[in-house]
């Protein structure tokens, strides 16, 4: 955009501020070109065509809120840069659900049996949280396998496991 | 999601003149106080209803439209506070209209009308706005003024558009010489 293109923009810019539906014309013929260049840089091909008319239409929405003070290009990019700031956002969030999806689909759970899995865990964590130190490492021994031989340890893992029943009931009644 | 661009055109157009509207209906909030003093000072509910409707549309339409009519709204409003607010201050120290006796309110109004078109019509020569500024300004300050001059009942009110009109005229021959 060189500088009698940004004086113009500038100018229209300000009387739609205003009011003035006269330009309403000038303005559109002057962003979406850029908008389009401007989205087109940072997004790929189909989405950034999108992408380019929500922040058009977000313009002409917010066009009364412009302060003429302010440069009319740089308030409008900055309008575009949000937008595509949320494109991406919202990629990146459906990548990471597909992501999540395939692994439910790869372990052959449903993805309800996943949610109620991933809840449980969160629950036994929680309650292992509250036992004491040492109830809390006998059963982290357990898990992982490394069970020392000997009746203390097998009696330390019965009082650890009877703690963890108690405390279960106590929370979530069964 | 994708438009042609003259979808996209027309929606954007929607979009402009949506938000405009919501603009100048949240900007016209200041109706509602208007319209608590003159139902506390004049209790004619049912005339302030419609008058204060009255007001809330022309002062949205006009913030709506923008330009000069957007700017006309403010000084009528200042001006038209001055109708208001006199004879509710008389009422309120002891000048209450009973029954016939309603000569000081209407005369408050008579005088509140003109002192508001001489703040609109300094406004519109401060501001250097186009003629049609000046009629959309003391239009708004009718509205505002018959909110306080309906104490005075009828006469009041009439009083108060009287006093406006009498003042419109000098004031637009003098302020297109300034």
């Amino acid at each position: 955009v060189d500088e009698a293109e940004r004086a113009e923009l500038q100018r229209a810019m300000t009387l739609l501020a205003d009011g003035d539906r006269t330009a309403f014309h000038p303005v559109f013929d002057r962003l979406w070109p850029v908008m389009r260049r401007f989205a087109g840089r940072r997004l790929a091909s189909p989405e950034a065509e999108d992408v380019a008319q929500q922040a058009l239409l977000k313009i002409f929405e917010r066009a009364g809120e412009f302060e003429p003070a302010l440069d009319a290009l740089s308030w409008a990019l900055g309008v575009a840069a949000y937008e595509i700031r949320t494109a991406r956002r919202k990629t990146e969030r459906r990548r990471e659900d597909g992501a999540v999806l395939d692994h439910v689909a790869a372990a052959g759970a449903t993805p309800e049996e996943h949610a109620l899995d991933e809840d449980l865990r969160a629950a036994v964590a929680e309650l292992i949280g509250t036992l004491r130190p040492a109830d809390a490492e006998a059963l982290a021994a357990v898990a992982s396998g490394a069970r020392p031989p000997g009746a203390t340890f097998r009696k330390r893992v019965e009082r650890a496991l009877a703690r963890v029943r108690a405390a279960w009931r106590t929370k979530h009644g069964s | 999601m994708a438009r042609d661009e003259s979808g996209l055109r027309s929606e954007a157009r929607r979009r402009y003149e949506r938000a405009r509207l919501a603009a100048a209906l949240r900007a016209s909030w200041y109706v509602a106080p208007l319209a608590i003093v003159s139902l506390a000072g004049c209790g004619r509910t049912a005339f302030t209803l419609v008058v204060a409707l009255l007001l809330l549309a022309l002062v949205t339409f006009l913030g709506w439209r923008g330009q000069a009519h957007q700017r006309a709204i403010a000084p009528g409003v200042l001006g038209g506070s001055v109708p208001l607010l006199l004879p509710v201050a008389l009422h309120l120290t002891g000048h209450p209209c009973l029954g016939g006796s309603c000569f000081l309110a209407t005369t408050a109004c008579l005088l509140g009308g003109f002192a508001g078109a001489l703040v609109v019509g300094f406004q519109w020569s401060r501001l250097r706005e186009p003629p049609h500024f000046l009629p959309l300004s003391l239009l708004v300050a009718g509205l505002v003024g018959a909110l306080g001059c309906v104490l005075a009942g009828l006469t009041g009110v009439l009083g108060m558009a009287a006093g406006l009109a009498v003042a419109a005229g000098p004031v637009y021959w003098v302020a297109r010489r300034v």
